[in-house]
């Protein structure tokens, strides 16, 4: 089930001058360790990987005092803890729903999300390129404009002309393509939220 | 106090981490992610996944690259089974196939209407390279604005030269019909001169015939032989000043029967001709081509 995340403000600010003493650090860090969460949930057939992930930052929320002055460490493995914890949780769950019901209920899948169609998203897809520089948008077209062995010679091309290594081009490319992947899905859930309350 | 140890939580060490961190290959990434490694490796990969940023980097490049293969139709069918399973299992995760899918297909198509329409692109990199020469551009623009207005002035006294001279032809030859318009009896010798002239096919080497320019003449006629045996309804004739565009037609002549034989009268207004050597062709106004052909010159 999604969930917005409740963490009060002064906790929020704890967990990340526990990943960070500098601020613009610690929020990097902070949006990094949610991808990955988020990753993580979903590799492990999470159903609400999002979900899953405000209630880890709410579960750590609430001891985050304690833990800054106790854990030693890389923080990130802690967080890992509590998704492990949840991981565990969750499956228990979807397994006694199966004995219960004797159906397969795989997750909660929030049916807007599988609702939408393809011009919503191309639309999305149109808005959230905008809002990247020229460069990024130029960048990202050319990257996966072609497919198999022309894309390969297109990509030592691509990197080439920009000066740098094919791997990173790949990395700058996976990074581009996580945010816009991001702003695509932030649009859609708000056209559908918009949608609903019509 | 008490000290909490990440490895309390998660198991195993950060140390064991690091001997590890070698082994996560691509290969090996792949596999994670298609879901064929068991739980304990699972569970460390996550944990390099985690906390070392090199690992993240390499096994999200290892997904992005599976994801490829998949909407590129590039995974065996086995690989593609698992794949299914993994990445097709949430909504979330088929969100992301398909917007994954949609940039591809975004980036493509984009790609091909670069292609299709590459002078488009041309034009715009010429007027995108005269926009950033300013200093370039002003000049071409003034000058080509310059050209534009010079040609349409240019047109347009071509036009009123051609609309006066069109004028001035349809007054002369209304002039001419009407003086035309009336055979009847021959004019007062005195006042209209009538000069004879045979068809050139017939008439014998010798001068040409000639008129002169009188101010207190107004109107000059010629009489044109005719040899033909067939009578028309009507006739034209076209007087024309060789060596020029000058010339006049005048129709609706009809033939009369004088002392010398069939002949076509044809008065002219003095005021158009000028001094230089003349031609008239005279033609059944049905039948152009059957035509007969004179001469005259006109001098002061």
């Amino acid at each position: 089930m999604r969930r917005t995340s409740e963490i009060p403000s002064e906790s929020f600010d704890h967990i990340l001058a526990w990943l960070n003493p500098d601020r613009d650090k610690a929020a990097a860090l902070y949006l990094d360790l949610r991808r990955s969460l988020v990753k993580i949930f979903a590799w492990n057939r999470c159903g609400d990987p999002e979900g899953l992930t405000d209630e880890t930052f709410d579960r750590v929320a609430r001891q985050v005092d304690y833990l800054i002055n106790t854990f030693e460490g890389n923080p990130n493995l802690f967080f890992y803890g509590v998704a492990r914890n949840l991981i565990k949780e969750h499956q228990k769950k979807a397994k006694s729903y199966i004995s219960i019901d004797d159906v397969d209920v795989p997750a909660e899948a929030p049916q807007l999300i599988d609702d939408e169609d393809d011009d919503m998203r191309e639309e999305c897809l149109r808005d959230c390129l905008k809002e990247l520089t020229r460069d990024k948008r130029d960048l990202i077209l050319a990257y996966y404009a072609k497919e198999k062995q022309p894309k390969i010679e297109d990509r030592a091309r691509l990197a080439q002309q920009i000066g740098v290594s094919i791997e990173t081009l790949r990395v700058r490319m996976c990074r581009i393509r996580a945010s816009l992947e991001e702003c695509i899905v932030r649009r859609l859930k708000h056209r559908a939220r918009r949608n609903a309350t019509d | 106090m008490q000290r909490i140890e990440s490895n309390f939580i998660v198991k195993g060490t950060r140390e064991n981490d690091k001997m590890n961190e070698e082994s996560v290959t691509d290969t090996l990434a792949r596999r994670f992610l298609l879901g064929e490694v068991d739980d304990f490796e699972r569970k460390r990969i996550e944990r390099l996944f985690i906390s070392e940023p090199e690992i993240n980097t390499k096994i999200l490049l290892a997904e992005d690259d599976l994801i490829e293969d998949y909407l590129e139709n590039s995974l065996t069918p086995s690989d593609r089974d698992k794949f299914l399973g993994q990445y097709g299992y949430t909504a979330a995760e088929r969100q992301k196939l398909r917007i994954a899918k949609s940039i591809k297909e975004y980036a493509a198509a984009e790609a091909r209407l670069t292609q299709t329409a590459p002078a488009i692109a041309t034009w715009r990199t010429f007027l995108a390279s005269l926009r950033q020469r300013r200093m370039l551009f002003i000049p071409i623009a003034a000058v080509l604005t310059l050209s534009v207005l010079l040609a349409a002035a240019w047109l347009v006294q071509l036009n009123l030269k051609k609309a006066d001279e069109n004028n001035r032809r349809l007054v002369i030859e209304r002039e001419l019909a009407e003086l035309n318009a009336r055979p009847g009896a021959p004019e007062d010798p005195s006042r209209v001169p009538a000069l004879i002239l045979l068809p050139i096919s017939i008439r014998s080497v010798g001068p040409q015939t000639e008129m002169k320019r009188r101010a207190d003449i107004p109107v000059v006629q010629l009489d044109l032989l005719s040899n033909q045996k067939d009578k028309y309804r009507s006739y034209q004739a076209v007087v024309r000043r060789v060596g020029t565009n000058d010339h006049f037609k005048i129709s609706g002549l009809q033939m009369e029967n004088g002392p010398k034989g069939n002949f076509i009268r044809v008065k002219l207004p003095i005021h158009l001709l000028q001094d230089g050597f003349y031609q008239v062709v005279l033609s059944p106004d049905s039948e152009p081509s059957a035509n007969e052909e004179y001469s005259f010159t006109v001098s002061e």
